[in-house]
């Protein structure tokens, strides 16, 4: 038995009018900086009063948000008591409004009490829309919300079912201008996303279709913004919704490897999420495929059109895929070349990366799990950007 | 049957204690692990009388201590709960275990955050379980 969750999708050129309709009193956007600068707060608020809503705003949320804002937000949040609360943003703010929402229900909680196992009851005083506003994350169709303990350099996956968004409002004029390093960093997200949601050990018939969906539009149309930035928004409008497709289906299978080791890394050396699981990815597939259990990278090749005679030629065809739009896409293809630290700064943090790695749970979900040793051994390679031998 | 052990007998769990402190996967897994557990067994639905409360002392990679107890024997970090159904279809890999506790099959219960940074041992916990013949006292 399992289950397959969607908030209601509104997509498309002016989705964000969706908002006029809304019904209810108070709502509180949970967002950062960067989106009041850019007027995309002030935006919504004209929505909101359009549906004759008031609203308060939290525009605090830093990359990567740390538990003490979480906290922070939560106890506005309180204190405005909404009846609808907004994430609007990267997968930061969504995440954040998401972890605020589990607080603002459950007071007594703390952030790392949070699991998939228990009910949380939500939904008694507010309810979820989720606006993103890059395209990679997916974290508008997912119930699960990345954090970070800045004190142990440890990312929180906090997460449970009830945690799905209500509404994802997908409009494609929001990551119309996003810078382009950006949108290669959230693309790779998007394609580790698909990848793993098609190959992680909960894949399902219900999320295969979203996954390879996904897959196809990233290798199409990222390539395409990258080249052609603004000027092409039928590129743009794919890559976000390709973002919601493989949140959709990762959200409703799993992540997997390369996520464990993408936290692990983005949490002490602070690469951006979708650079670090993208760098992983293809050495994830390498090593992956070389173990017992027979795997469905091949699947993902033949869908592509990429030689898959065997599944080991459309494992292999997959990662250097992986690896060439990379290079197409100026992400990095090793550590050393994604980091600003030292071979000797690496190392010292080796042992705490392996560490972080092992203790995400994320590191089961794939066909393969690496022993200790041997992950430590995908970090090195990784550092190198060596191709996975072993 | 004569070559399986029953689940939810003292045979069974101690098999179990074997093959943890045999398994260097778990031992490597579960290094940094310090806690114990309640397996709760429910009868309803199955052939038991009653319901079995399996004990697992876990440190450091090591199975200390492991038998049948009394419900108010111990007072163990975690308890993990459900019928012999559910049980059996995650140590016959019909079920991720995972899942089993999402869905709600097999009930959970303990410090959450210290379970969710510790999903590799309890991987390798379920893998050994894997390796035991066990009959299963099906209604």
């Amino acid at each position: 038995m399992w289950y397959f969750r969607s908030p209601q999708m509104v997509f498309g050129e002016a989705a964000l009018e969706h908002l006029d309709t809304l019904a209810g009193k108070r709502a509180f956007i949970v967002t950062d900086r960067t989106m009041v600068d850019l007027g995309f707060v002030n935006i919504i608020a004209d929505h909101l009063q359009q549906a004759g809503l008031r609203h308060a705003v939290f525009s605090r949320v830093e990359p990567e948000p740390s538990l003490q804002t979480v906290y922070a937000g939560a106890t506005e949040l309180a204190a405005y008591a909404p009846d609808w609360i907004i994430g609007l943003g990267g997968g930061s703010a969504i995440d954040a409004a998401k972890a605020m929402w589990v607080l603002y229900e459950n007071p007594d909680l703390s952030l790392e009490e949070i699991n998939p196992f228990e009910p949380l009851n939500l939904r008694r005083k507010a309810r979820l829309i989720a606006i993103p506003t890059t395209s990679g994350t997916g974290s508008e169709a997912t119930w699960g919300a990345v954090l970070t303990d800045t004190g142990e350099q440890r990312k929180i996956a906090a997460g449970g079912p009830e945690m799905l968004p209500d509404i994802a409002i997908v409009d494609p004029s929001l990551p119309a201008k996003m810078p382009l390093r950006l949108t290669a960093d959230t693309g790779m997200d998007v394609l580790t996303h698909a990848v793993e949601g098609y190959t992680a050990t909960f894949h399902n018939d219900f999320t295969d279709g979203l996954c390879l969906k996904a897959i196809d539009l990233v290798f199409e149309y990222l390539p395409r913004v990258i080249k052609n930035g603004t000027a092409d928004m039928e590129a743009r409008e794919k890559m976000h919704n390709a973002a919601t497709l493989a949140g959709l289906g990762f959200g409703n299978s799993m992540a997997a490897l390369a996520h464990s080791l993408g936290h692990s890394l983005g949490a002490i050396f602070h690469v951006p999420h979708g650079r670090a699981v993208g760098l992983f990815l293809p050495c994830t597939i390498e090593f992956i495929r070389r173990g017992e259990t027979p795997t469905r990278f091949y699947q993902i090749s033949r869908f592509l059109g990429l030689p898959a005679a065997t599944p080991a030629e459309g494992a292999e065809s997959l990662a250097q895929a992986v690896k060439e739009l990379s290079v197409a896409v100026g992400q990095p293809t090793s550590i050393k070349n994604a980091l600003n630290a030292s071979q000797t700064d690496f190392e010292a943090a080796l042992d705490t990366l392996v560490d972080r790695a092992e203790a995400d749970s994320l590191i089961t979900m794939g066909a393969r799990i690496p022993t200790t040793a041997e992950t430590y051994r995908l970090f090195r390679y990784a550092y190198e950007g060596k191709a996975i031998d072993f | 049957m004569s070559d399986t052990i029953a689940f939810g007998t003292e045979a069974w769990i101690k098999q179990l204690q074997v093959e943890l402190n045999n398994s260097e996967a778990y031992a490597e897994a579960a290094r940094n692990w310090e806690g114990d557990i309640y397996f709760i067994i429910k009868a309803a639905g199955s052939a038991l009388s009653e319901d079995v409360y399996m004990y697992l002392d876990l440190w450091h990679g090591e199975c200390r201590q492991a038998g049948i107890a009394n419900p108010a024997d111990f007072s163990p970090e975690f308890t993990i709960a459900g019928k012999v159904k559910s049980f059996k279809d995650v140590i016959d890999k019909k079920t991720d275990p995972m899942k089993a506790m999402i869905t709600g099959k097999l009930k959970l219960k303990g410090n959450m955050a210290k379970m969710m940074r510790n999903v590799k041992a309890a991987n390798q916990l379920v893998l050994c379980c894997t390796c035991i013949p066990t009959n299963f006292p099906l209604e």
